[in-house]
């Protein structure tokens, strides 16, 4: 499931960022990652048993720190690939003096965006 | 029932499989815009509707309308459906832009 593909502009809970940066399996799953991976391939390289990878990375993509895109394969099977979605994650203050949280995303480059685009009408058919 | 040339058999086949085609890209992508609601879906929507129309369109001038007119509308049916494909390609594109 790809979680809010196009969510750039709606930013996450702050709780839900910050229950991710909290977590030192999250933080490992993000270290190992310095190109697209599928789960099982970041469970490997992380040490991190798989059946928490998947929760980690749903807490990971929830939070809009990771991003979801899917490897579209000719048999049929068709595996999700991880990758980091973030360059800086700011906490402020805002006008209430409440917490706020901005994540700053990588720029998503046309030919990712049409990736994105078309896992979705696929989705449909 | 007037008689149809077999060069243009071709052409209704062509259109009606441009018609058909083009008919469920477009209708697959809308189905994606009204489930995430995101801009990119609907200008894709958009820009492939355009382009299945003006194809569409181009071949009902050509080989409808021409028949019950005096003219020849070869020219404005190759007209009007490439400037509406190049009209809708330019919104697909469009739509890996938008924000």
């Amino acid at each position: 499931m790809v979680r809010n593909p196009f969510g750039d502009d709606d930013s996450p809970e702050l709780t839900t960022v910050l229950d991710a940066l909290d977590d030192e399996d999250c933080r490992d799953i993000v270290s190992v990652l310095d190109e697209p991976m599928t789960a099982s391939e970041i469970s490997d390289e992380s040490g991190v048993p798989l059946s928490t990878t998947y929760r980690k990375l749903e807490l990971l993509t929830e939070s809009s720190l990771l991003y979801e895109g899917v490897e579209v394969r000719p048999d049929g099977q068709h595996a999700s690939r991880y990758d980091i979605d973030f360059e800086e994650v700011v906490i402020l203050l805002d006008e209430n003096n409440a917490f706020d949280v901005e994540i700053a995303h990588r720029a998503r480059t046309p030919d990712q965006r049409l990736e994105n685009i078309w896992s979705e009408v696929r989705k449909e058919t | 029932m007037p008689h149809i040339p077999s060069s243009q058999i071709g052409v209704v086949v062509a259109q009606t499989l441009i018609l058909v085609i083009g008919g469920l890209i477009t209708y697959y992508s809308y189905k994606a815009y009204s489930r995430t609601g995101s801009p990119e879906h609907k200008w894709l929507t958009a820009g492939f509707g355009i382009v299945t129309l003006g194809a569409v369109l181009g071949g009902v001038l050509d080989l409808g309308v021409e028949r019950y007119t005096a003219g020849d509308l070869i020219y404005t049916s190759v007209f009007v459906s490439s400037s509406l494909t190049a009209i809708g390609l330019g919104i697909i594109l469009y739509s890996l832009y938008v924000r």
